[in-house]
């Protein structure tokens, strides 16, 4: 959002126009013939106000009941659309870029022997004034005692006359207006691009250590984690001095003090991080219990099979390509959908795996042994990232993992001894049994069948496994923990057990998903695990059904590059028009808000409807009795 | 207050998340634009240099209804027919791999540049022997399936030659050589476009500058201590390795400095490399940090020569930075700078643009692309018989001291650049830039002689 603001506002500097952020509408208004600095701060501060107002009103007032993955899928929804907006509507070559005229000077002045940039102290300076403003905001006004009391009771502030949705609609505003100025202020510094890096991660580690709290712990945060950044290089490149030995990646131990802070806080404070903003307690979509598993396997194993033999390599490749996909967001159904945790370090787990299982064939180990290894490599790391999920849960978990995920991303999947750094590994033959299953062949024959059948034998087995899972014993326990952890303590589970368990399986599945991809590609290279991929997966999960095995299968079938989008590109003869992020991204916001059950959700009820309707249901199966004798409210419905 | 932390909790979470995507995406994006640019500031620099905000019309350009005049004045002279002569045989189709219409960056110039070229030999110049090229642009969609995607279907519409874009995976490239297809010029980042045994290049990238920065700072300037700035990421950092190896051997003494690819604020960065007091400090930022670059040095108040990529160079970073910043500074360039005479590859390439570019600026890595058309055109023209994949491999690699397109002339032997064998005419030309003025400094450097020691 605040990306945007920033391009609107040097747009308007410099034309005067609005550019509009919604598709369909004109590109632009031309407001002003002659804007000043005044009237385009002006300028930019409404339209932040009004954006922040109308996110808050059409996408996160709506979610306040959802699940934080559907709020994590609705923001993803919204960043894809706002980027795709910048990207579309504001050149970034050629002759009808706009100059930035910067807002602050930046002539160099000398500070304690040093010389600075006048806008970095300046910006410092209004950062600690904006934090003594918005402290003094809500500890003084009516307004700032009225968001603290909606804070500490909803309901009674309610009752009180206070109106916690204005509030938070105001509260919107005040945020938006706030990115959106820093990121006009910062771009001096930091830049301007469609994918602009705001260091949003180590303004949220600051965050994190206030507690979200104190504007003055955050500032202070804010400025100090910089700083340590900064020292952090000067101690490493200083070819005098020797604290930091040289094999350490500098600038990925830079990325990291971040990380860190956020792991540290968000395990120091376990789960007293606040979480509030959900009015009633928010519920993941039903899980339901698989059904005709034995004719669902027959059919779909046998049409993918005539397929691979008969259809041209263009689809055979994407049909490889969306059954590898279908295991990775297996592994989301198994996190998410079985047991109400959120990873978004899916891809990373993949990643490892993948890397490891070309080291491992490289010395000799058989291909299938590799397979295991590899995963269950994946599985330990999986395991080890999850261990924030037994303290924290939802938004925090998600932030926290993906705090991991940049960790292995930048230290491990990087690392030149892994995967040969950017310029990647290439995967030996793989031998199953002796037999030839690797991928490649010159020609027509290229994406060969046998490597087809090698996904689909570990898919099969996989979705099975899954399905059994959600059937015995294990998976209902999971069901009651994603229910309510406390009921399902006091019923004898052991919750932490069952968290990290659903943890390892979800990133073994991960971990195939990993190795098979690194075998179906010529070359294996880092780029393809990183972060927005995990995220991906988890939206388009989502939007297919996170509770399901045929979500999972449905969300490869939408995978990018899987059946569905190169029998569309095959039957428009081009690639997806210009819109098709902006528009993927509106229909993940509405998918959060009006489907989280996923389009397998949406099929099935419409199949179950008429026969709910004709007869009467005889028996809740709201709650699933576990063997020994408890009830889990397996949210089943 | 819990509405507001939540929400900003709950939107910095999200944000955090994607933007860490992003960010990692900036550095493979920041990357390619490094390269990118870095080629085309030839043809960029000169229109900088000549007028500041210009529009897409050039000074220095052919007229609509004389480019066939100015391709007999350019390297195409021996195929420029006497009058413009429209191809009408069976067409020759190429495939060309890019990335666009993606969240992590859109190159739509680069095809839209061969496209232009395209329609210029085929309404124009008469063709291939008469036979007119038809091309056909896909896109990777940003990931390593895609670029296979692509490649697999240009080997089964047995194209002959596919030409490159940007392709940050590269594993296209691969699928092209198990089927024995070249891969003709674009933006070389992927390792197997530096060397692939089917790449053809005629862009040396960031690691060519780093070499010739190398080389003058030790042989002109006399440097004693160097300090080299460097994104640490892929081929930015393979760069930094080779400028010190050529610094090394001349016995001078190295600073390396890595910064994160994605960061824009090079100031730390470059405090560190002014600790050591050197004579000379490499700034080998992609785009997004060139700015950053000019600032921080200038914030330091220090007197040192700075050298950047040629994409630093550009146009829109020059006009951004005060002038007083940037003067001095010194830039790689790859072909000659415009000036008085013009140069006619340039003034075609513009003239082109401008009459079959559907509005393309020419300002842009559309140069890359574009000249690689042309030396494969030239290529093309040169074959007896049948054009087929071998055919034109064995053509490119036979070529001693081609007239490359706007460029050094090249050989294909896959020996020009010690470590990237795709490279064919890896030579630089180093620049200096004053009032946002660039002249020429230097001829062309032999980068792979002296890279080879």
């Amino acid at each position: 959002m605040g990306v945007y603001v920033a391009f609107a506002y040097f747009e308007f500097r410099e034309t005067g126009d609005w550019v509009l952020p919604i598709i369909g509408l004109p590109e632009r208004v031309h407001l002003l013939s002659r804007p000043t600095l005044g009237t385009a701060l002006t300028f930019a501060i409404l339209l932040a106000a009004l954006l922040g107002v109308l996110v808050h009103l059409l996408v996160f007032r709506p979610l306040r009941r959802s699940s934080a993955l559907a709020r994590v899928v609705a923001a993803l929804g919204l960043m894809l659309y706002l980027q795709e907006i910048v990207r579309l509507r504001f050149p970034v070559s050629g002759a009808a870029v706009v100059a930035h005229r910067p807002v602050l000077p930046d002539a160099p002045v000398r500070v304690f022997g040093t010389a600075v940039t006048e806008n970095r102290l300046l910006l410092a300076a209004f950062a600690i004034v904006v934090a003594a403003a918005l402290t003094a905001v809500f500890r003084f006004t009516r307004f700032g005692l009225a968001t603290r009391a909606a804070e500490g009771n909803e309901k009674g502030a309610l009752l009180l006359g206070i109106a916690p949705d204005r509030l938070a609609g105001v509260c919107w505003a005040i945020a938006s207006v706030l990115a959106g100025l820093a990121v006009i202020l910062i771009e001096p510094i930091a830049g301007l691009s469609p994918t602009t890096s705001l260091l949003v991660i180590p303004a949220l580690a600051a965050a994190m250590i206030a507690s979200l709290h104190s504007f003055a712990l955050a500032t202070i945060a804010g400025l100090a984690i910089g700083m340590a950044q900064s020292l952090l290089l000067g101690w490493a490149v200083r070819p005098d001095t020797h604290v930091i030995p040289g094999w350490l990646p500098t600038t990925g131990l830079q990325q990291l003090i971040p990380a860190i802070v956020i792991i540290v806080v968000l395990i120091r404070n376990g789960d007293a991080l606040p979480d509030r903003s959900a009015v009633a307690s928010r519920r993941l979509p039903p899980s339901p219990r698989p059904r005709h598993v034995t004719p669902w396997t027959i059919g779909l194993v046998a049409v993918v099979s005539i397929a691979l033999v008969t259809v041209g390599a263009g689809y055979r490749h994407a049909l490889i390509v969306s059954m590898i996909f279908g295991l990775l967001a297996l592994s989301v159904v198994v996190l998410t959908g079985y047991s109400g945790q959120i990873s978004l370090a899916q891809l990373a787990f993949a990643g490892v795996a993948g890397f490891a299982a070309i080291r491992l064939t490289e010395h000799h180990i058989p291909f299938p042994i590799a397979l295991v290894l590899a995963s269950v490599l994946a599985t330990i790391i999986g395991v080890l990232v999850g261990w924030p999920a037994t303290r924290v849960r939802g938004m925090s978990l998600a932030i926290a993992t993906l705090a991991l995920a940049v960790a292995i991303e930048g230290l491990v999947l990087a690392s030149t001894a892994l995967s040969n750094g950017q310029a990647g590994s290439a995967a030996p033959r793989p031998y199953l049994f002796g037999i030839d299953v690797g991928i490649g062949a010159a020609g027509d024959a290229n994406f060969r069948p046998a490597f087809g059948f090698l996904c689909l034998g570990v898919l099969t087995l996989a979705c099975l496994a899954v399905a059994n899972l959600r059937r015995n014993r294990t998976g209902l326990r999971w069901l009651a923990v994603r229910a309510n952890e406390r009921a399902a303590a006091a019923a004898g589970i052991d919750v932490t057990r069952a968290k990290l368990g659903a943890f390892a399986v979800s990133s073994f599945l991960a971990g195939l998903c990993g190795v098979l991809m690194a075998f179906s590609v010529t070359t294996l290279s880092p780029t393809s695990f990183v972060v927005i991929g995990s995220l991906v997966a988890v939206a388009m999960t989502y939007l297919a059904g996170v509770s399901s095995v045929g979500g999972a299968l449905l969300a490869g079938v939408l995978a990018q590059s899987g059946i569905l989008v190169t029998t569309i590109n095959e039957a428009s003869g081009s690639d997806s028009s210009r819109s098709v992020f902006a528009i993927s991204g509106l229909a993940l916001i509405l998918a959060a808000i009006w489907a989280p059950e996923g389009i397998t959700g949406l099929v099935r009820a419409r199949l179950t409807r008429p026969a709910a309707a004709s007869t009467p249901p005889t028996a809740p199966i709201t709650a699933a009795a576990i063997p020994d004798g408890t009830t889990a409210p397996a949210g089943e419905s | 207050m819990s509405r507001t932390a939540n929400h900003i909790a709950n939107n910095t979470a999200n944000n955090a998340a994607d933007r860490t995507g992003r960010r990692r995406r900036i550095a493979v994006v920041a990357m390619i634009a490094t390269a990118a640019i870095m080629a085309l500031s030839a043809t960029a620099c000169s229109e900088s240099g000549s007028q500041e905000s210009s529009s897409t019309t050039l000074p220095s350009t052919c007229a609509p209804t004389a480019l066939l005049d100015c391709a007999r004045q350019s390297v195409l002279a021996p195929y420029t027919p006497a009058s413009a002569t429209v191809a009408t045989g069976t067409p020759i189709s190429l495939g060309m791999i890019n990335q666009e219409n993606t969240v992590a960056g859109s190159f739509p110039e680069l095809s839209l540049a061969v496209k232009a070229g395209i329609e210029f030999i085929n309404k124009e110049m008469g063709g291939v022997k008469g036979r007119p090229l038809s091309l056909e642009v896909c896109n990777t969609e940003f990931s390593a399936e895609g670029s296979t995607n692509c490649a697999q279907k240009f080997v089964q519409q047995k194209v002959p030659a596919v030409l490159g874009g940007i392709d940050v995976f590269g594993n296209g490239i691969d699928t092209l050589a198990q089927n024995g297809i070249p891969y003709v010029g674009g933006i070389p980042v992927s390792s197997q476009s530096f060397s692939a045994p089917n790449s053809f290049q005629w862009s040396g990238g960031s690691q060519s500058a780093a070499v010739a920065f190398a080389w003058y700072a030790a042989e002109q300037l006399h440097a004693k201590k160097v300090s080299i700035v460097y994104g640490e990421f892929g081929s930015i950092a393979a760069s930094a390795e080779m400028g010190r190896k050529v610094l090394d051997d001349r016995g001078v003494s190295v600073q390396m400095v890595p910064y994160p690819v994605m960061s824009t604020d090079l100031s730390p960065a470059i405090n560190a490399a002014a600790s050591s007091g050197p004579d000379a400090i490499f700034i080998l930022a992609a785009d997004s940090g060139c700015k950053g670059g000019f600032d921080g040095i200038a914030s330091l108040g220090i007197e040192v020569a700075s050298f950047y990529v040629g994409a630093c160079a550009a146009p829109g970073i020059i006009s951004q930075v005060d002038a007083s910043r940037t003067n001095g500074a010194y830039f790689n360039v790859e072909g000659p700078i415009m000036g008085d005479p013009p140069i006619p590859d340039n003034q075609l390439y513009s003239g082109v643009i401008s009459k079959y570019g559907n509005g393309l600026d020419p300002v842009g890595a559309g140069t890359v692309t574009f000249r690689a058309l042309m030396n494969l055109y030239a290529i093309l023209e040169q074959i007896n018989g049948d054009i087929t994949p071998a055919a034109i491999t064995a053509a490119l690699e036979a070529t001693v001291d081609a007239p490359n397109f706007a460029g050094h002339p090249y050989t294909c032997n896959h020996r020009q650049f010690e470590g990237l064998p795709a490279v064919c005419s890896p030579q630089q030309i180093l620049a200096r830039i004053e009032d946002r003025k660039l002249s020429q400094i230097t001829d062309w450097i032999d980068v792979g002689a002296i890279y080879k020691g």
